[in-house]
C-alpha cells in the first residue's frame, strides 16, 4: 500500500486516531456492530481513495464524521426492507448494560436525538458545528438537544449534567 | 436510578478486526467500459433500433431508386430489343398481321389523303388500313416538310432526333411530341382500331396506357389499359413505340360517325390524338 499522508499523518495513524470517533458514530447511528463495521471501513476507504484538501485536523475529523454519517444513511437506505430480529423487542441488545450504560440509554432514543446528543456530549462539538455537520439549523439542534435530554431522563433517569 | 455520565459515551470498544479491515484497503476495481458493464441490454436494444432504422432508410431509398430504374436507356433498349425480336418472329408467322403492324403507325402522307376506309385481305378477312383522319390536321412527325419534302413512309416512321415540344401541353414529359393528330385509325366491321406512334423516350416501362374514344368531348368508349388487359397493344419497332387500341362495337353502342381518340397515361400525359370514323 502506498504511503498516503494526511496533514503529516499516515493513513494508519489517521485510522488509529479517529477509529473511536468514526466507530462510535457508526454504532450510534446503526445500533448494530456488523453494519457499523461496514460503514466504518467504507469511511476510511473513502479517505484513502479520494481524500480532499484538509485545512487542519478538525477539518479532517469533521470530514470523517460527515462521511461516516453519509455511509450509515446509505446503508439504512439500502437495507430498509430488512429488519433484524434482534431489534424486534427494544432495540440493541448486544451492548452489555453494565459496561456501556450511557450508550445503552442513548441507543434507546430516536435516531435524531441520539446523533445530536452523541456529537454534543461525546465529541464535544458545539451547536453551530453540529448544525453544520448535519445540515440543520442551530435552533433545530437546540430543540433536538433539549428533547433528547428529556427523553434520556425518562429512559435512564438521573442528572442531565448539562 | 443511575446518573448520566456522558464521559462513558466514547467507550465503545472498536474491535481490531475493524481496524485491520480499514487498513487493508482493497484495490479499486477497474472501471470497465460502459458497453460491458452498465445496461448492456439497453445498449443492445439501442444498437438494434439504430440498425433497423438504417436498414429501413436504405431500403426505402433503394426502392425509390428502383422505381426509376426502368426509365434508364439501357433498360429500355433491352426491352426494345426483346420486343423487336418477338415482333420479328410474329412477322414471319403471319404476314397479314405484319402488314397491319407496319402500316398502322405510318403517318398519312398527302398522297393517301383519299379516304380509304377499309381494305380487305384476299381471304376475305377485313384488315384495317389507315384512314387519313382529317386532312386539315397534319401529322406532327414530319414537322418540317420543307426540309424533308420527299419523305417516304418508312422515313415518316422514324423518330426525329429532337421532337418538337408542345407548348400547349406543359405537363408533357421531355421529348414528348405533345398532342398530335392523324396517327391513323380505322374501323373494320365491328372492330374499331386506333393507332398512335410515340417516341421511345415518351414511354416508360411501367406506364399504364389508356385510350379514350371521344365524341364532342364525351367519352364514348375505351379507357382500356396496357398492360392490365391487352386491349392497348404496345409494340416497339425502329426506335418508336406503336400503340394500338381495339374496341369491339358488335353491340353497336357506338353509332356511326367521326370520333376523336386519345392515348394517354395514368399521369395524364397525352401521347397522341387522332380521329376514327365508325361506319
Amino acid at each position: 500500500m502506498a504511503q498516503v499522508q494526511f496533514l503529516g499523518l499516515s493513513y494508519e495513524e489517521v485510522v488509529n486516531k479517529y477509529k473511536q470517533t468514526v466507530g462510535s458514530v457508526c454504532i450510534m447511528r446503526l445500533k448494530n456492530y456488523a453494519d457499523a463495521e461496514d460503514c466504518f471501513q467504507n469511511t476510511f476507504f473513502k479517505l484513502y481513495r479520494n481524500p480532499p484538501e484538509f485545512n487542519d485536523e478538525e477539518h479532517l475529523k469533521a470530514w470523517l464524521i460527515r462521511v461516516a454519517i453519509n455511509e450509515c444513511n446509505k446503508h439504512i437506505r439500502m437495507n430498509k426492507r430488512f429488519v433484524p430480529l434482534e431489534y424486534e423487542n427494544d432495540g440493541a441488545v448486544f451492548f452489555p448494560e453494565e459496561k456501556c450504560d450511557m450508550s445503552w440509554a442513548l441507543l434507546r432514543l430516536d435516531d435524531k436525538y441520539r446523533e445530536v446528543i452523541y456529537l454534543y456530549y461525546g465529541e464535544g462539538y458545539d451547536i453551530k458545528e453540529i448544525a453544520n455537520l448535519l445540515d440543520k439549523s442551530p435552533n433545530t439542534i437546540k430543540t433536538l438537544l433539549r428533547r433528547g435530554r428529556e427523553k434520556l431522563r425518562k429512559t435512564y433517569g438521573g442528572d442531565s449534567n448539562e | 436510578m443511575s446518573e448520566f455520565n456522558f464521559n462513558k459515551l466514547k467507550n465503545h470498544e472498536i474491535p481490531d478486526s475493524w481496524i485491520s479491515g480499514a487498513l487493508n484497503v482493497p484495490p479499486e476495481k477497474e472501471k470497465t467500459p460502459l458497453i460491458f458493464s452498465k445496461a448492456p441490454k439497453m445498449l443492445a436494444f439501442a444498437a438494434t433500433f439504430v440498425v433497423v432504422c438504417a436498414l429501413s432508410v436504405t431500403l426505402f431509398i433503394f426502392t425509390q431508386k428502383g422505381a426509376v430504374l426502368p426509365t434508364s436507356n439501357e433498360t429500355q433498349n433491352t426491352i426494345e430489343t426483346a420486343i423487336e425480336t418477338k415482333t420479328q418472329t410474329e412477322e414471319t408467322e403471319d404476314p397479314a398481321v405484319n402488314a397491319v403492324e407496319t402500316t398502322a403507325p405510318t403517318k398519312p402522307s398527302e398522297a393517301t389523303e383519299e379516304s380509304i376506309e377499309e381494305s380487305h385481305s384476299p381471304n376475305g378477312e377485313s384488315k384495317p388500313s389507315i384512314i387519313p383522319s382529317t386532312p386539315s390536321v397534319p401529322s406532327t412527325k414530319p414537322t418540317t416538310p420543307s426540309t424533308e419534302p420527299d419523305s417516304s413512309q418508312s422515313d415518316a416512321t422514324e423518330e426525329p432526333e429532337n421532337p418538337p415540344s408542345n407548348p400547349s401541353n406543359p405537363s408533357a414529359r421531355p421529348g414528348s411530341s405533345g398532342i398530335t393528330d392523324g396517327s391513323g385509325s380505322s374501323t373494320v366491321s365491328k372492330i374499331i382500331r386506333c393507332y398512335a406512334t410515340i417516341t421511345i423516350s415518351q414511354y416508360l416501362a411501367d406506364d399504364q396506357i389508356y385510350c379514350a374514344l371521344l365524341s364532342q368531348g364525351n367519352l364514348e368508349g375505351g379507357n382500356n389499359r396496357f398492360p392490365d388487359n391487352r386491349d392497348v397493344t404496345v409494340s416497339f419497332a425502329n426506335g418508336v413505340v406503336h400503340l394500338e387500341y381495339e374496341l369491339n362495337n358488335e353491340d353497336g353502342k357506338i353509332k356511326p360517325g367521326e370520333y376523336m381518340y386519345t392515348f394517354y397515361n395514368s399521369v395524364g400525359d397525352v401521347f397522341e390524338m387522332g380521329t376514327v370514323t365508325v361506319h
